[in-house]
């Protein structure tokens, strides 16, 4: 009854950083290329003292949750979901 | 019943179910159900196609599986719900500056203007609900009224997505029909009182003479009346006013039931570990500990316990709990859930010790919570937590 699959790997990505806006346009996990086609949802957390972005994004008819990490400057893929 | 004020209440529409939904698209359409982690766990809230199998909040997974096999499950995450929450109460604050944050999903404005009646607010208002919905892709129910009491009642009248404006015209006409429990304000159990003393309805308590009301309520009895009669002047405060907090608290559920003590006191300590890191935080202690359990029926019981000193780091919460555990409460059935709250906060300065020991400990709480904010909690955690893993057990906040 798993929605998604926890992934958790650092991933690169392009960026466009504009207006105080940060918008990916698509990211390389394990040497293939997904482009972004659309960001679904974003949000903020924390961890520990570290403000974390949060994107949800489309790519291909699959959703993907990619995170930046403020103090580290890292991008992660952190799950991949299901197709209902 | 009109005073001049123009107040909105504004309920997100299955909130954290919508959020999932917009987060993912292709759950869109889609029976939706938001639940804590783990297989033991309650139905936060669901969407609306959910809903429409009859999937109610509060129940157990296995529960709604059997009325609609084809649920989806998300697990629930309160940063996104959090962070979404912010952005919604930003763009209120572009409409006015008197708004109040009544829950996670829901908000109460204070829109009052000499350019604008109760009658012809309906406009801005689906102004205010356009630029939420632009900006977020969620949509809300709103209710308007000239109190938060009649407001709060409007915005269940139109869901999802509903506008609905509460005049004495439709407060004598729908209103009045309303079971008393739908009032803000009132809780079960004096709905449960006021049935026993013949009273069901909203307007039932209107009419209801204060002689009776008193009677059973004693001074509550006259704030009962005008609430049956739709009247409210509590004001909608600014936004950057907060209330006192005045408990502070976490609780657990177990991924399994159980009895056995070494296991309840290991989660008993992992929770005053997480508060105290929050006290601490907010540079706050409190007096009283109270110790929910409940049980595998779903049975809950609470206990508590007041000291005369202040309470603010794991082992003087821990210290409490221990006797309360010890004194108080008999486990008779196994154990579904824990909670540890703590209550009569009081703000404190950073405390010196005399005594050396005393500053060892507060040194080493100290460092505890210095890196445990620094990298996550439970990075540093009691040894007898190490065969706890974090993602065995659902959250909740209060």
């Amino acid at each position: 009854m798993k929605m998604y699959a926890i992934i958790d790997e650092p991933i690169s990505v392009g960026v466009i950083f504009s207006s105080g806006k940060i918008n990916p346009k698509f990211f390389v996990w394990k040497g293939k290329k997904y482009t972004i086609e659309k960001i679904t949802f974003l949000w903020d957390s924390k961890v520990g003292s570290a403000q974390v972005f949060h994107f949800a994004v489309i790519n291909n008819s699959s959703v993907y949750e990619i995170s930046y990490n403020l103090e580290t400057s890292n991008w992660k893929l952190d799950k991949i979901h299901e197709q209902w | 019943m009109n005073n001049g004020r123009v107040i909105v209440h504004l309920d997100m529409d299955a909130y954290f179910a919508s959020v999932e939904q917009q987060s993912n698209p292709f759950l869109k359409g889609k029976p939706v159900i938001v639940t804590g982690r783990g297989n033991r766990t309650i139905i936060s809230t669901s969407s609306y196609e959910a809903r429409a199998y009859g999937i109610k909040t509060g129940m157990t997974v296995p529960e709604a599986k059997k009325i609609c096999p084809n649920l989806i499950r998300v697990d629930t995450n309160f940063d996104k719900y959090m962070s979404t929450t912010l952005k919604i109460r930003n763009i209120l604050i572009n409409f006015t500056d008197r708004i109040e944050t009544y829950s996670i999903d829901e908000f109460f404005l204070d829109i009052t203007s000499d350019k604008l009646s109760l009658e012809d607010s309906d406009n801005f208002v689906r102004q205010i609900k356009n630029v939420i919905h632009r900006e977020t892709g969620l949509t809300c129910s709103c209710g308007i009224a000239s109190n938060k009491l009649l407001a709060k009642l409007g915005s269940e009248l139109q869901k999802p997505d509903g506008l609905a404006i509460v005049n004495s015209e439709n407060f004598n006409g729908i209103l009045r029909e309303l079971p008393v429990d739908k009032l803000h304000g009132l809780g079960k159990k004096t709905a449960e009182s006021l049935r026993r003393i013949g009273i069901n309805m909203i307007g039932d308590l209107g009419d209801a003479s204060i002689s009776l009301l008193t009677t059973h309520f004693g001074f509550w009895g006259h704030i009962l009346k005008l609430m049956g009669q739709g009247v409210d002047n509590s004001p909608v405060s600014y936004y950057w006013e907060h209330s006192e907090q005045k408990s502070m608290g976490h609780s657990l559920t177990f991924p399994f039931d159980t009895a056995d003590p070494i296991i309840i006191k290991a989660y008993t300590l992992m929770l005053c570990q997480k508060l105290s890191m929050r006290l601490r935080n907010e540079g706050k202690s409190g007096y009283t500990v109270a110790l929910t359990i409940r049980d595998k029926d779903f049975k809950t019981f609470c206990y508590q316990k007041s000291v005369d000193y202040m309470l603010n780091t794991t082992h003087e919460i821990y210290h409490v709990c221990l006797k309360i555990l010890r004194e108080l409460v008999r486990i008779k059935k196994p154990v579904r859930l824990i909670g540890v709250n703590i209550t009569n906060l009081v703000n404190i300065p950073d405390q010196l010790y005399l005594i050396e020991n005393f500053n060892k400990t507060e040194n080493l709480n100290k460092a505890i919570v210095a890196l445990n904010n620094r990298y996550g909690e439970f990075t540093i955690k009691p040894a007898s937590l190490l065969t706890i893993t974090n993602n065995k057990y659902s959250r909740t906040y209060n």
